[in-house]
Parts: structure tokens; sequence; C-alpha cells
């Protein structure tokens, strides 16, 4: 009855991927308690599904897959950030110095500020490993229209960084 | 590669090194020739640097993996306890399968809670004793005197009890080794006979039952998961 083999694969999934795991929970939902409890919600789920994951190699994507699913369950219940429009974004202009200071503090806050669909793909985009191929297959979309909203979401971000 | 295909190469032409071979030489190469397109690549891979430090920037709490350990051996734990009721659910319908006779009693029986209690005290003192004579011992104080197996081991006995089916006594020894768990009833051939037919040994999805009989008793042994009788028994009585 006892599960020796599947406990030691999840364990070795949680020592793996833990803290990028809770990075990106972080980015995504915006508050330290929201991570710990996404992270939480994504390895047990991950449990329940571990015969689903063949291939260790593809772990770390899958993961990833599983806690943006249940973040964007939680967030279909209601929670709000302000969020603005990207329509025009890809005209913003660039602030005027080469290297813009890029404070994490305030990254987040600028996060928040963007739709999710927006959001998630540039979070991914500079998590290590992710192409965008990654990307495109994480989130359903056609590599096309992970790049376009990639470029305006990082247009969004420079107009915005002192 | 004019200034308007290498800007636009410029997304692909990161670390990730998503550009064709061919189109990166070619983006190479304008970038060495044109002032403004290098600029501009030096100022996006700036950027993407300084974003992906930004990103990654973010602390992670400590006791973070452990707090995620406790959840998920908590979450095991709570399909395992599942399991094993599920488990004793299917060994009474297994005992149905074997074609046990019972009499049948109609008269109600009176609970009397200290009576239970003493018992219980009782109880724990004879599974601490884990050897066959003390189990013994215990069955004969409780009004149901059996000769219990020899080949077993009784120091993977777990617990001790006297159930009670159709008014009539039946003892009964749990035994746990490790995570392989077995289920010992012992009934008086004055009150049971087994099927005529009845196989010596019926199996079901997460079990396997095992009868045998002497002149005196019925002996029906349920394994659970795994397990198998050389599990409990003494070392000179393994057999393979």
């Amino acid at each position: 009855m006892a599960l020796p083999d599947g406990s030691r694969s999840v364990q070795r999934l949680v020592d793996e991927h833990y803290a990028a795991l809770y990075r990106y929970g972080y980015r995504l939902s915006g508050t330290a308690d929201d991570a710990s409890d996404l992270v939480q919600e994504t390895y047990l789920k991950a449990q329940a599904q571990l015969g689903q994951l063949r291939d260790h190699s593809k772990a770390r994507s899958w993961l990833f897959s599983i806690l943006r699913n249940v973040y964007l369950h939680r967030i279909r219940t209601g929670r709000n950030h302000r969020q603005v429009s990207l329509d025009n974004a890809e005209s913003l202009p660039a602030p005027a110095e080469a290297q813009p200071g890029v404070d994490p503090a305030e990254i987040q806050t600028l996060l928040n500020e963007l739709p999710e669909n927006f959001r998630t793909p540039l979070i991914l985009f500079y998590f290590e490993d992710f192409s965008y191929r990654d990307i495109a297959e994480q989130m359903d979309l056609p590599i096309g229209t992970v790049m376009s909203r990639l470029a305006r979401a990082k247009a969004y971000l420079r107009s915005r960084m002192k | 590669m004019d200034c308007n295909f290498a800007r636009a190469s410029l997304a692909f032409a990161g670390k990730r090194g998503e550009l064709a071979t061919e189109d990166a030489a070619a983006l190479d190469a304008h970038l060495a020739s044109c002032a403004s397109c290098a600029a501009l690549a030096q100022s996006e891979r700036a950027f993407d640097e300084h974003l992906h430090r930004a990103i990654q920037s973010v602390d992670v709490p400590a006791g973070l993996r452990e707090q995620i350990s406790v959840r998920l051996a908590a979450e095991q734990g709570r399909i395992l306890r599942n399991k094993l009721l599920r488990y004793s659910a299917m060994a009474a319908s297994v005992l149905l399968i074997a074609g046990l006779a019972f009499w049948w009693g109609s008269r109600r029986i009176h609970i009397d809670p200290h009576q239970m209690a003493n018992q219980e005290d009782v109880r724990n003192a004879y599974v601490a004793v884990k050897t066959l004579e003390g189990a013994e011992e215990y069955f004969k104080i409780h009004g149901t005197p059996v000769l219990l197996p020899s080949d077993l081991d009784y120091n993977f006995e777990s617990s001790l009890d006297v159930l009670v089916i159709d008014g009539q006594k039946v003892a009964q020894v749990e035994f746990q080794r490790g995570e392989f768990k077995a289920r010992l009833l012992v009934f008086s051939r004055k009150h049971f006979q087994l099927a005529k037919n009845a196989e010596r040994q019926a199996a079901a999805s997460s079990c396997i039952v095992e009868t045998s009989q002497n002149e005196d008793f019925i002996y029906v042994m349920i394994y659970f998961g795994e397990s198998r009788r050389q599990h409990f028994q003494n070392q000179g009585n393994v057999v393979g």
C-alpha cells in the first residue's frame, strides 16, 4: 500500500523546483502568502497526477503549467488588479537612458498593472530556460502571439521605468 | 540583411539562441556594420539582463520546502487511511464469499462502558507481551479459547481483538511488519463451517484471503496489498 517510489519522485520535484516555482508564483500573484499557497497546491496536484509526468526533463515546464492553472482558477473567482490596456504599448517612447534601472521592488507593482495574459509570458521569458516555444506550449498560443504580447509588455515596462 | 529585418531578428537573438544559424550569422554581420542597430541591440540586451535579474530577485521564505513536504506527507497519509478503510470493508465482503454459516441470536446485548474500559486495559497488557502464549491467554480469559498458528512470529502482532459475529465470539489477531499488514481470524468449528466448495484461497483487487482448518478451528488469514504469510512467519518456518 505504501508508495515509496511516488513519494521519492515528488520529493525530488520539490527539492529541484520549489524555489523557482515560488518566484514564479510570487511574480504572478504579487504576494508572498499567495505564492506559498500556489506552490503548495501545485505540489499536491503534482503528487496526485504524477503518472502524467513520463519524462523527468519536462518536470519544470509541467509544474509551471500546473501552477499557472491553479493561479488562473483562483483569479476567476475574482481578484482584481488595477490593470492597463496595452493596445498602444509598442508606440510608447522608451526612456532616454540606454540602460534603465530596474528596481526589484518596483517591478512587482508594474507587473501587477499588466493583464495576466501579458504578465505571464513576460515572467516566463525571464525565467531561465523558457524559450518562445516553451511559453507557447505553456499558454497554448501560437509563437507569434507570444512574441507580440512579450514585445508589448516589455514596451510598457520600459515606458514606466524611471 | 537590412535594418528592419535586423531589428525584428533581435527578439530571437538573445541567450536562448532561437535564431536559425544562418540568420544569426547575418545578424552579427549587420550589427558589426550598423552603429544604430548595434546600439539598439546593446540597449535590448541590457534591458533584458536587468529585467531578468529583477524578476528573479525574489526571496524564497525559509522553511517553505519543509512546509511543502509536511503538507504532501499529510495528504499521503489521508489517502492511505482511506485505502485502509476500503480494504477493511472489502475483507468483510470476502468473509461472506468464503461461505461461513452463522448462528443467529435474537437477544439484545447490554453495553457496559466500564467493562469495555477494563477490557481495553487488559487487551493492551496482552498486546504488549507479543507471544503466542500471551495471545492465547488473552483469548482464553475472554471466553474464546483458541489454538493459534505456531509458524507465525507474534513479535509482529499489532492488536488482539475478540469480535462478535452474529452472537459468536471470534478471535482476531492483526499483524504489522513495516508496510506489510495481515489479519488472522479464528473461528470455532462448533459454531462455524466453511462452505463445502470454498477454495483455500480467494483473491480480491487489494487483498488475498487464505483459509485452513483443523479438528477444532477454522483459520482465515487476510493479506493486504503485497503481504504474504512468509512476512509474518518465524524465521525457521519461512519457505522460499
